[in-house]
Parts: C-alpha cells; sequence; structure tokens
C-alpha cells in the first residue's frame, strides 16, 4: 500500500468540479425520483412523506445546476483541489475498513489495533516499528479496558 | 429554607464532593471520546446510583452531564472531532484555533464559557423555573416549525466562501434527515429494507464521519512528521482580561440563547450552539474572522451548550416530564428511587430539588476546576506523532460510532460518512451546514406537519400563533440583512440567488 | 454375498445401537442440566436504549435474577429498527435460553405494519410482567366530565377536535380507534414522538384531548390539572381510584401496552421451565412488588399460553386498525 500510484495533475479545466457537480446533480434527481415514489398521507391536512423530499430534491437540483455552471465559468478556479497526496489517505481509510472486514473472525479490539499499526506504518520517521507496536498495543487496551469492561460494549 | 441550608449540607460533604468530582471527571473523558455523549454516560452510570443516596445520584449525573457538555469541545479544538453532538460548532473555530497555535489559548476560552454558562443555566433554573416552564408551553408545533426555520437561515452564515456549496451541504443534512420512518404517516422512507435505518441516519454517525474521520485521512495525506511548527505552549488556565473583554458578550448571549433553547424538548444544546454561534457572528463587528480561529466562535457555542443544562432541568423539575433523552434518564434514575419528578416534589423532597438546583452551578464550578488540572494533559495530545494521532482518531471513531447502538451497521455508516467528509474536504465544501441541516431537518419537518394536522390543513395556523410569526419574521431579517449587506458592498455573492 | 450382506446389516445394526445411545445420552444431557440451568451467565437483550422504561424494567429483572435466582446476568441494549435489530440479535443465536428478549407490545404493531421482518412463530413468548393503560385525558378547563361527553361531542362535530397521543400507528392511536369503532364518530391524530410531549402538549392546551398513558403525566393527574375521562382497565386501578375505566361507562376498550421477556421459537421446554420458575421467584419478591408499585405498574403476569394467545389476539385486531388507518394497504 505504499507504492504510490501516479495522480494525474489537475489541467486548465476544472475537473474535479465538474465530476462533483455531475454526481450532486445525478444524486439530487435519484432522491427526487424516489420521493415521487412514496405514497401520500393519510392523515387530513398531512402533505404527506413525499413532501419535504421532493422539496429538497428540486432545491438539490437547482443548486447542483448553479454549481456546475460556476465551476465551468471558472468560479472556483482561486480554491483549486489537490489530489496529489490523497492516495495516502484512501490507504488509510482502506486499511480501517479491511480490518473492520474481518472484524467477525478476529474481533473488534484485535482489528482495531492491527489497523491502527498499519496505519502509524503510513508515516515515516524514527523507529517506526517500535511506534507501531505501541500504538497496536494502546488502542487494544483502550479498546477492551475502557469500552468493554468498564463502559461494559458488546464489543464483536 | 430548611431544604436549602440541607441540600448545601450534602453538596459540601465529603460525599457530595467526591460525587461531584468523580462525575466531572468521568464527564469530561466521556465527552471527548467522539460518540460517547451525556446521554451515554448517564445511562453507563445509571446501575452505580441505586445503592446511592437520591441527592448523591442526581449530584453525580448533573456533574458528569454538564462536564461532558465541556468535554466535548476538546476533541473538537485538538482534533477537529467534536466528541459531542453540541460541540460541533466548537470545532470550526476552536481548530482554526489550535491550528494557529492557540490550542490552549482555544481550550481555557472553552472552559471559562462552559462553566459560565453553566452558572447562568442554574442560576436561571433556580430563579426562574416555573415562568420558563410556562414559557416552554406556549410553543406549539407551528412555533418548533418556525425556530427550526430560523435555526436554518444561518447555513449562509457557515457556507465560508460560496454560498452555493454551503446550500448543496444543507440539501444533503436536509435529505439525510428524511430517511428513516416517516414521523406522521409512519411509512419507512429511503430505508431501503434496512431496518438499522428506522430510527434514521444516526447523527453521531454522520458528525463522527464528517469530522473525525475526514481529519484522520487528511493528517494521512502528511508523509512525515512535520516541525511542531504549530504545538503551542500548554499550562496557563487562565483568561487574559483582553480575552475576557472580547467574549463576555458572546457568552452571556450563549448563555441565554443555551438556556432558552434547553427548555424546548428537542432542540437543546445540538442546535443552541449554532443558533449562539451565528446570533455572536451577526453581532460581531468583523464576522468575517468566524471560521477563522475567532475567540467568540468558540465562547458562545460552549456557553450555550452548557447553559442548556439548566434549562433541560426545567420542564424535568416544573411539570415532571423530560424535555430530552438526558433528563429521561435521570428521571429514571429518580424514580428507580421511588420519587417522581413535578412540582409537588419540592414540598415532597425540598433537600433533593434544591441538592438539583444548586448542583447545577457547583458542578459547573467543580468542571471548572477539574478541567484546569486536566488542560495540560488534554493539550498535550497534539504533540503526539501525526501517525498516531490518525491512528487514534479513526480508532475512537469506530469505537464511538458502535457505542451509539451497538451495531456494526452504524461503523460502516460512519466510514461512509468519512469517505463524503473527506471528498468534502478536498473540493473546499463546509460540512457545517451539513451537520446544522441534519439537527434542523427532523424538527423542522415533523413540527411543520405536526401543525397542519392540527389545523386540518390550515396554514393560516402559522401566523395566527405568536411564537410563530415572531421567529418567521426572525427568519427573514436574518436572511434580508447579510443580503443587503452583499448588495450594499458591491455585487452578490456569486452563485446561489438562483435558490 | 449373503455373509457379507448380513455381515453389514449386524455392523449396521450394532452402529445404530451405539448411536441410540449416544443420542440417548445426549438427550438424557439437559434434562440433568436442567436442574442447573443457567450454566453460564445469561443475557438479557433489551430491544430499546438505555435509560427508558424498558431499560428499567430489564436492568432491575437482571438484579432481581442474581439476588432472587442466582443467575449471572448481563443486560445488553440493542436499540433500533422498531425493535427489530433486538430481535434480530436474538433469533440469530442458538435457541438455549441464554439469551432472553426483553420487549413491549409494540411487537404485533411492529409486525402488523410490516416494519419488523420476522414473525411471532419466531418467538416463544414466556411472561408479560408489567402493563399499562392507555387514557383518554384533557384539561381541567374542558367542558368534558366523561366518555359520553367527548363521544357526543365528536359526534355532532366530526375532526373538530385535536386528538393526539405519543406515536402514529401505535397502541394510543388504537385504542382511539377502538373508541371511535364504538362510539361511532371520527377524528384525527396529532402524532407525537415522544410521551413527555403529549403532556407538554395538553398543558400548553396545543391538543384539547390526549390518549396517553396515565403515568407519563402523573403529577398533573394527582393534582387534577389533568382530567382522565376513561382508562383502558377492566377494573380500576389502585394507582388512580378516581379515574373512572371505560368500561364502567359502558364502552368495552381494554388494552394495555405489556412489557415481558421472549425466548427464540425451538427453545428446549427444561430451559423455558426453569426460566419460568427462576421468574416466579422475582415475582414473588417484595422487592419486585415494591418496584412495580413505585413504577405505577399492572402486574398481567401471563404465562407462556395465555400470553401468546392474548398477542395473536391483538396482532389480529391490530392489522385490521392499521389498515382501516391507511398505515397498511
Amino acid at each position: 500500500m505504499m507504492g504510490a500510484p501516479e495522480v494525474p495533475p489537475n489541467r486548465g479545466i476544472p475537473f474535479s468540479d465538474l465530476i462533483t457537480g455531475l454526481i450532486c446533480l445525478a444524486g439530487c434527481i435519484a432522491f427526487l425520483v424516489l420521493a415521487f415514489a412514496l405514497p401520500a398521507g393519510h392523515s387530513t391536512g398531512d402533505v404527506g412523506p413525499g413532501a419535504l423530499p421532493k422539496q429538497i430534491g428540486i432545491f438539490g437540483i437547482i443548486c447542483s445546476a448553479v454549481y456546475l455552471l460556476t465551476a465551468l465559468r471558472g468560479g472556483f478556479a482561486e480554491e483549486r483541489p489537490e489530489f496529489t497526496e490523497s492516495h495516502r489517505a484512501l490507504a488509510a481509510f482502506a486499511i480501517f475498513a479491511i480490518c473492520l472486514a474481518v472484524v467477525p473472525w478476529l474481533g473488534l479490539a484485535p482489528a482495531l489495533a492491527l489497523a491502527a499499526a498499519v496505519v502509524t506504518l503510513l508515516f515515516a520517521g524514527r523507529g517506526r516499528l517500535v511506534r507501531a507496536a505501541a500504538t497496536a498495543a494502546g488502542v487494544w487496551l483502550i479498546a477492551v479496558l475502557l469500552f468493554e469492561r468498564l463502559l461494559g460494549l458488546p464489543l464483536p | 429554607m430548611d431544604g436549602v441550608i440541607q441540600s448545601l449540607g450534602v453538596i459540601f460533604s465529603l460525599s457530595g464532593l467526591v460525587v461531584l468530582l468523580i462525575g466531572a471527571l468521568l464527564g469530561i473523558v466521556i465527552g471527548a471520546l467522539p460518540g460517547l455523549g451525556p446521554s451515554i454516560g448517564l445511562s453507563l452510570l445509571i446501575p452505580f446510583t441505586y445503592s446511592m443516596s437520591p441527592e448523591l445520584s442526581m449530584l453525580l449525573m448533573i456533574s458528569l452531564y454538564t462536564s461532558a457538555e465541556y468535554g466535548g469541545s476538546i476533541s473538537a479544538i485538538l482534533l477537529s472531532t467534536p466528541g459531542t453532538a453540541a460541540a460541533a460548532a466548537t470545532a470550526i473555530d476552536g481548530y482554526a484555533m489550535a491550528q494557529k497555535g492557540q490550542a490552549n489559548e482555544a481550550i481555557s476560552i472553552s472552559l471559562t464559557a462552559s462553566t459560565v454558562g453553566g452558572v447562568l443555566g442554574g442560576l436561571a433554573l433556580l430563579l426562574l423555573a416555573m415562568p420558563l416552564a410556562k414559557l416552554a408551553l406556549q410553543f406549539g408545533p407551528a412555533g418548533y416549525f418556525a425556530v427550526g426555520l430560523f435555526g436554518l437561515t444561518s447555513v449562509a452564515a457557515l457556507s465560508g466562501g460560496s454560498l452555493v456549496k454551503g446550500l448543496l451541504g444543507a440539501a444533503f443534512g436536509l435529505g439525510l434527515a428524511t430517511v428513516g420512518i416517516d414521523p406522521i404517516a409512519g411509512t419507512p422512507r429511503f430505508t431501503f429494507g434496512h431496518f438499522e435505518l428506522y430510527e434514521g441516519v444516526p447523527f453521531l454517525a454522520a458528525l463522527i464521519g464528517l469530522f473525525a474521520v475526514s481529519e484522520a485521512m487528511a493528517l494521512a495525506e502528511k508523509h512525515a512528521c512535520k516541525a511542531p511548527m504549530n504545538k503551542s505552549r500548554v499550562g496557563h488556565v487562565f483568561m487574559s482580561a483582553a480575552v475576557w473583554k472580547e467574549t463576555w458578550r458572546s457568552m452571556l448571549s450563549g448563555s441565554v440563547i443555551g438556556t432558552l433553547l434547553g427548555i424546548l424538548p428537542g432542540v437543546g444544546g445540538n442546535i443552541a450552539c449554532w443558533v449562539a454561534r451565528d446570533y455572536a457572528r451577526a453581532r460581531d463587528p468583523h464576522p468575517e474572522t468566524y471560521g477563522k480561529g475567532a475567540a467568540n466562535g468558540i465562547a458562545a457555542p460552549e456557553a450555550s451548550n452548557n447553559a442548556t443544562v439548566g434549562g433541560a432541568l426545567v420542564p424535568l423539575l416544573s411539570l415532571g416530564v423530560p424535555g430530552s433523552p438526558t433528563t429521561a434518564i435521570m428521571m429514571g434514575a429518580l424514580i428507580m428511587h421511588g420519587l417522581h419528578p413535578g412540582p409537588q416534589l419540592f414540598a415532597e423532597q425540598p433537600t433533593l430539588v434544591y441538592a438539583i438546583l444548586f448542583g447545577v452551578i457547583i458542578a459547573s464550578l467543580v468542571q471548572y476546576l477539574v478541567g484546569s488540572l486536566f488542560l495540560p494533559i488534554m493539550a498535550r495530545t497534539v504533540l503526539l506523532p501525526d501517525g498516531v494521532i490518525a491512528a487514534g482518531i479513526l480508532t475512537f471513531a469506530v469505537l464511538g460510532a458502535f457505542a451509539i447502538r451497538n451495531l456494526m451497521f452504524d461503523v460502516w455508516m460512519t466510514l461512509a460518512f468519512g469517505l463524503v467528509g473527506y471528498a468534502m474536504k478536498k473540493l473546499n465544501f463546509p460540512v457545517a451546514p451539513v451537520i446544522l441541516a441534519m439537527v434542523l431537518g427532523y424538527l423542522v419537518e415533523s413540527n411543520y406537519r405536526t401543525a397542519l394536522v392540527s389545523s386540518q390543513g390550515d396554514y393560516m395556523v402559522f401566523l395566527t400563533d405568536p411564537i410563530s410569526v415572531l421567529f418567521l419574521l426572525l427568519s427573514l431579517v436574518s436572511i434580508l440583512v447579510p443580503v443587503r449587506r452583499a448588495w450594499r458592498a458591491k455585487r452578490p455573492v456569486r452563485g446561489g440567488q438562483g435558490a | 454375498m449373503q455373509r457379507e450382506m448380513t455381515f453389514t446389516g449386524r455392523f449396521i445394526r450394532r452402529t445404530m445401537a451405539v448411536l441410540c445411545l449416544m443420542a440417548g445420552t445426549a438427550l438424557a444431557l439437559p434434562q440433568t442440566a436442567a436442574a442447573e440451568f443457567p450454566e453460564k451467565p445469561v443475557t438479557l437483550v433489551v430491544w430499546s436504549g438505555a435509560g427508558g422504561s424498558l431499560d428499567t424494567y430489564g436492568r432491575k429483572l437482571a438484579e432481581l435474577l442474581e439476588r432472587e435466582a442466582g443467575w449471572t446476568v448481563k443486560v445488553d441494549n440493542r436499540p433500533g429498527g422498531s425493535g427489530a435489530v433486538g430481535l434480530s440479535q436474538i433469533v440469530t443465536q442458538p435457541a438455549d435460553g441464554y439469551n432472553i428478549l426483553v420487549l413491549t407490545g409494540t411487537l404485533t404493531f411492529g409486525i402488523a405494519q410490516g416494519l419488523i421482518p420476522f414473525k411471532l412463530e419466531d418467538l416463544r413468548l414466556l411472561r408479560a410482567m408489567q402493563s399499562e393503560p392507555s387514557s383518554l385525558a384533557v384539561m381541567n378547563d374542558s367542558a368534558f366530565q366523561t366518555v359520553d361527553d367527548f363521544v357526543t361531542y365528536m359526534k355532532e362535530h366530526p375532526n373538530e377536535l385535536r386528538v393526539g397521543g405519543h406515536s402514529s400507528g401505535g397502541f394510543h392511536q388504537y385504542m382511539l380507534y377502538q373508541l371511535m369503532k364504538q362510539g361511532g364518530f371520527e377524528s384525527g391524530w396529532i402524532p407525537h414522538d415522544a410521551s413527555g410531549k403529549v403532556t407538554l402538549a395538553l398543558l400548553g392546551h396545543h391538543i384539547d384531548a390526549a390518549m396517553m398513558t396515565p403515568s407519563t403525566a402523573l403529577s398533573q393527574v394527582k393534582s387534577g390539572e389533568i382530567r382522565l375521562l376513561g382508562v383502558s382497565t377492566a377494573e380500576r386501578s389502585p394507582f388512580l381510584p378516581d379515574a373512572p375505566t371505560f368500561k364502567e361507562q359502558g364502552y368495552d376498550i381494554e388494552g394495555a401496552i405489556w412489557r415481558g421477556i421472549a425466548v427464540k421459537a425451538g427453545t428446549p421446554d427444561d430451559a423455558v421451565d426453569a426460566i419460568q420458575a427462576a421468574i416466579d421467584t422475582v415475582t414473588a419478591s417484595e422487592e419486585w412488588k415494591t418496584f412495580q408499585e413505585e413504577q405505577f405498574q399492572d402486574s398481567p403476569d401471563w404465562a407462556e399460553a395465555e400470553f401468546t394467545e392474548r398477542v395473536q389476539k391483538d396482532l389480529a385486531e391490530q392489522a385490521e386498525f392499521l389498515k382501516s388507518a391507511g398505515f397498511v394497504q
């Protein structure tokens, strides 16, 4: 997971903004469609379960459209996002997601300790292994002593 | 008068003070851990309170409740991961201040504001419980709807640079708030067959994901531990006279807002913190400093969320009706002792009632003491290596998400929110409007529809209820004032006006 | 060939005999164990969050099971999904009696409305231990003194009064529906998401009448600020001797929201018997009786047969109510 895939740098067009706008638009349209599928209310005077969702959907579509137009006109140019280091963030995320996926076999506390150790390894610095081991031990202790014993949570 | 003296005797007895100290200690830790808030903390205490006298058990619970409201701000300031829902507003300016190397100052402002808010809320409870309870009764569904709408108008102020991004975030939050069983018709909405979603998307899952997980991911972007450029000196807890002078107004307004919103069932600290911040910002000669580490951006929400403690106890003590999940747990503990809260409790158990009334004030002071001892230790967490902080945040996020309902489903949802939060962070979308809209969405929708069902569909209900009219007007003002200011400045904010 | 067959036959017979013997011991095992149930800690799965009245009951039960019956008990809160989360926790565990569900009468509403994706047959309903009635409540400045006053007014002015209570399509609305059917009137329903809010709405005159559990407005009922026109119990409750029942006013309305325990279907009888015996010692204890009085709870104490029968009847009637009120198509 340390192998760094090259993320292409941004070119002139606000690519990420366009994608974001389109995702928002698609999400709002999907939400609106689902809202129309909701049944009508059955109390006198009630606007029904679908009323607010429909309004949100339409409001969201308008906002997404404005966002897209602004992006096309270069409105967000001065705050151009940087994704060059995103693979590291996603790696940290993936480590936790994978470790949580094996919770049914491993148990939550050991899985978290493992994940925490690997995440600390992502960072450079002196004594990485020692730090990772210490973090894992600390995390395991916190999970078991504080959350399982003291707070009485039924950790899986 | 006997009750007063006896209750003070209980509070200042050795066991009373020990209980207050333990409560404050537990409260700060539980509050600082993301996902664990006052209501979870109190419910964990319940088994221990069986064997205590009712007075001591109430003191313990009040002390934990108050301190947890403060504790939530510590992690919000240091790690941008609000420990409690009511500390979400503090995360914005608190974290910005910590980034400037003023973590210590930020926490001391939060501690002082929390104490001031707690004391003022407690005083309001002590002196004005009955009139405040009468005020709370005036709020009908139309009134609650208007209050919620008023709260939503601060989305614009929370949007930062771009209004359209804030509005998109608000739409997202409102959409999330509609998930779950419909409050009026009882049909499940947007649950896709998952019964875990019947009670809605857990607010804490969104909060932990959007703030904590995304922050850990952002930390992971750094290659190595950079030189501790923003790691400040820690140690002193007292606010300087200059800071006092700067923040006393917002502490006061925050306390009043917190007390008033605290007495309204279903409103409470989660909403009060945003309203207080927005009010302070609107009155401030330098609103542009908000979001960049304004002292008042910490003082106002922190004073308000502690003031809600006193407010929330008003309906419990004067009407015998709990107004929030946390006070419902306290009521449960009293019932366990065979006591039923309500106006007659003043006559039957004056010692207990005055112990609660004075307890809120004393607990705030004890919280200041314990908080100031804790501050140096807490503030040192930022000195840890980035890798350890990132791993720690993620661990606590997972454990906190699990603690919401003991469900792995919530953990996965939190992680998903983390991914969304990270994307929002990269694209300069503010997360605050999402959180605010999520908090208010349910309040606004359920009360809007309840009002219409009560009036058989007559929309005049919103214009005949004086409280509704008042807050609708306030909403209008808070939308129009910035718009007028923007027009005057020159061109209005780009985009956004279409909505 | 034949020799081989007989050999095989004998082999099979012998194997069978051994197997039978083994099965016999295996079957005998639970019986010896029954005397000692539970051999390990028992979990009480409470299907709501910590701090509510169901949780209070569950924790008291756990405490008394430990003290009176000598069990080791753990309370496990599994809120969510209108109870479906707690229920699924039970049905995914082995049917050995070590996981006991602490649940309420909202079970049948959830199933009837299709929200809880399980059937009554997935559970053995062991004992209903607490119950609370509903009541028709108005403020003391209201003109209504009896249920008849209310019914007569509603007949002449259909839908005019604002009547509300806790939850949408739940127990209290169901009680109002029964009153509507018997009184022959029409009324809307204003749902509230917490029972405390019903009291506040009534006190603030935001609703004209409420269907509510009497104990949620205890101090106001006692002080006379809130007047109970009718209570849905068979006889007057010892806690509220002044509040008349629906029955004594000629309305055949009786119902209560129960709280009780259940285990997964297929749990062997000996484990169930051991649980029932332990519950008997709990309900016989002085502390349980005091607890019930302090909580203003009636003690239905329905054992498995009666409990199951009542719940099945509830389910059928509630399904009809939910259909006519528009909750189910």
